[in-house]
């Protein structure tokens, strides 16, 4: 039994070594056991062996110290500062990319043969998580060999470094993380799910927006979306106010004011039925004495185009502003 | 963090870098790992096994240390080893750094 628990604290040793080192390592620790235990006077005691064994500790340890010390994680150094900016970088990408697809696999799926909402939507999760985790392995496996490789990916030139920035230069990436998010979200809401902005009128559920009309206008909408999450990845890879960013921002911008017009601009996008039953319901509120306003719609639609145009051209100059102060 | 365990952390910080030096220069005459721990314990320079063995394998790998299979005395096979001509030089080179380095140490401690 001793010869065993020897063997097996051999083995466990020599198991976490490249093949080509197990058969020296395990005949040096065969040697030095028996030196050790011989020392202690009684080689053959089950309680020597288990001393001697405490001594060398325990054996993923001594692997780790016969393994070398330079290659103790997978990515190390340089590699893992640039590794975790890289995966801050790459993820929230992979994430919104894969959202906007799914988003939009789900809006061209014929509901008739679609699986309940439940699954689709259990799926559909499903789908982006794995993606983002397929690309998490991706960027670490690159990293591990650039880092066992030794890739130099270091800066040439440290003495023309860029400035530092002011504090209220910086861009926190909280910002535009949140904007990529609500961008998702609305993408979604118009896309995937357009039949829950509506209204009930007399027991009938009748939706604001014509979903026909707004699924055929998928593409200014993803362009927009698209544009947004672009802006908002380049405001944070470059983590400061720079003119760069001020010009992509403004091209970004105008091309989503662009798309928010031919959107709102398309007047067949307001439900006809949900304008009927507003101004049915309006009609029966006034007869019992209440009052409610049905407007133009056309007028509403382009305040809210204007809104929109408004925060995006807002967007625009304060980035300009903030960037021209450098 | 306690005192003890700090100045534990220290010593073996000092130590870490000197240990080479000892093995170098110990194995100009050639020795398997076990007499070798013997040796350098009985200098005042205790080391355990389980960072000794390690270590000359990786100064074998660095071509400072070369080792031989000693298996005809009849006993248990024994791995010796012994320090390269790159290994010597090596270690000339360290003794002279070695040595301004405690001339400087001492230079400090005095100025104290």
């Amino acid at each position: 039994m001793k010869n065993d628990l020897k063997n097996r604290y051999i083995y466990a040793v020599t198991r976490h070594l490249p093949a080509k080192m197990q058969n020296d390592v395990e005949k040096e620790l065969d040697s030095l056991i028996s030196e050790m235990a011989s020392e202690r006077g009684n080689e053959n005691s089950e309680q020597t062996l288990k001393d001697v064994l405490t001594e060398l500790g325990e054996p993923e340890e001594l692997a780790l110290k016969y393994s070398g010390s330079e290659r103790k994680s997978l990515i190390s150094g340089v590699y893992y500062l640039m590794y975790k900016r890289v995966l801050w970088m790459v993820l929230p990408i992979v994430a919104a990319v894969i959202t906007i697809l799914t988003i939009v696999g789900l809006a061209f799926t014929d509901v008739a043969q679609a699986d309940p909402f439940v699954i689709t939507a259990i799926q559909a999760v499903a789908g982006i998580a794995g993606t983002i985790v397929q690309a998490f392995a991706l960027i670490t496996v690159i990293f591990a060999v650039l880092d066992y490789k030794k890739v130099d990916l270091k800066e040439d030139d440290f003495f023309n470094l860029p400035d530092i920035p002011e504090e209220k230069q910086k861009i926190t990436p909280l910002g535009p993380i949140t904007a990529i998010i609500v961008s998702i979200s609305l993408a979604a809401l118009w896309l995937a799910f357009p039949q829950i902005m509506g209204g009930r009128f007399d027991g009938e559920w009748i939706t604001v927006f014509d979903t026909a009309v707004l699924r055929g206008l998928w593409v200014p909408i993803l362009a927009w979306t698209i544009l947004e999450i672009a802006t908002e990845i380049v405001k944070m890879v470059e983590g400061v106010y720079t003119m760069r960013l001020a010009i992509i921002a403004t091209i970004g911008g105008v091309l989503q004011a662009v798309c928010a017009v031919i959107v709102f601009g398309n007047n067949g996008i307001i439900n006809q039925g949900f304008l009927s039953a507003l101004g049915e319901y309006a009609a029966t509120l006034e007869m019992l004495g209440g009052t409610i306003r049905v407007g133009n719609i056309n007028l509403v639609i382009m305040a809210v185009m204007l809104i929109i145009i408004f925060f995006e051209t807002l967007d625009v100059v304060v980035t300009a502003v903030k960037a021209s102060r450098r | 963090m306690k005192k003890e365990e700090l100045l534990t952390g220290f010593l073996q910080e000092m130590r870490r870098g000197t240990v080479i030096l000892c093995v170098l220069a110990k194995l100009k005459n050639a020795a398997y790992g076990y007499n070798l721990i013997a040796e350098l314990s009985e200098t005042g320079i205790p080391i355990e096994a389980n960072t000794l063995y390690p270590l000359l394998r990786r100064l074998e790998s660095q071509g400072l240390l070369e080792s031989n299979w000693n298996t005809t005395d009849g006993a248990k096979p024994r791995k010796y080893y012994a320090t390269t001509e790159m290994g010597k030089e090596i270690l000339t080179e360290l003794k002279t750094q070695w040595q301004t380095t405690v001339q400087n140490m001492n230079n400090i401690m005095e100025a104290d």
